[in-house]
């Protein structure tokens, strides 16, 4: 997923985890691009954000593109704990061990 | 499907230097080969654009002549919807680009596990 917390893919992917989850499904997301956004900590009181944190209480797998991460200017310290920091060749085992890909770009 | 090889096809509607989604999406190509996937580039609408022997560099944007070369290297093809290109008359393109019609586009993204669209 590419979509920073502004864009409705982001709230939709959050939505399609809970409810996958929800029924017994093994759920990865990968996050690039602005997508990594999601996954920042925001303490602001009118923070924007989809809600992800959740998520990984629920067990879902989050991960983000490193690269991505680094070209903003992000450090690991800044992102929700227990989102892993990985590559594409991670996500191209990602796409080979998962039963469907959705991409939201 | 699970732990089969896949057949990855990326869409490119972006043209090449208002965002850099193009050269994001050769860097997610190449990654997709490391796992011995079948790797697909269509280039559709204004993403045909990007079949033009282009020099971003000298704009101070990505640079992606690496990026094809590698691609080319991993056995990744690049596809260019042939009435994308009629519509923008674009006469000539990369060597590296295979022009196809609409029908073989579509049977690409049908054939293919996993489409991932870039617009």
């Amino acid at each position: 997923m590419h979509k920073s917390p502004e864009h409705q893919d982001a709230h939709t992917v959050k939505r399609l985890a809970e409810a996958f989850a929800d029924v017994g499904h093994e759920v990865s997301i990968f996050l690039m691009e602005d997508g990594v956004l999601n996954v920042v900590i925001n303490h602001s009181p009118r923070g924007l954000s989809a809600g992800y944190d959740p998520l990984l209480e629920r067990g879902v797998k989050i991960a983000l593109c490193t690269y991505t991460t680094e070209i903003r200017g992000l450090n690991r310290d800044q992102f929700l704990k227990g989102v892993e920091f990985q590559s594409q060749y991670d996500l191209s085992k990602l796409v080979n061990g998962c039963d469907r890909f959705l991409s939201f770009i | 499907m699970k732990g089969v090889l896949k057949n990855v096809v990326f869409i490119i509607w972006a043209t090449p230097f208002n965002t850099v989604l193009f050269p994001e999406a050769l860097r997610m190509a190449i990654g997709q080969t490391v796992s011995d996937n079948r790797v697909s580039l269509l280039l559709m609408g204004d993403g045909v654009w990007n079949a033009l022997n282009l020099v971003p560099h000298m704009i101070g944007r990505p640079d992606i002549h690496e990026s094809m070369e590698l691609l080319s290297a991993c056995g990744v093809r690049v596809f260019a919807d042939e009435r994308s290109l009629k519509e923008r008359e674009i006469g000539e393109h990369g060597s590296h680009v295979e022009k196809i019609g609409r029908t073989e586009a579509y049977h690409l993204i049908t054939d293919a596990d996993v489409v991932m669209n870039f617009r």
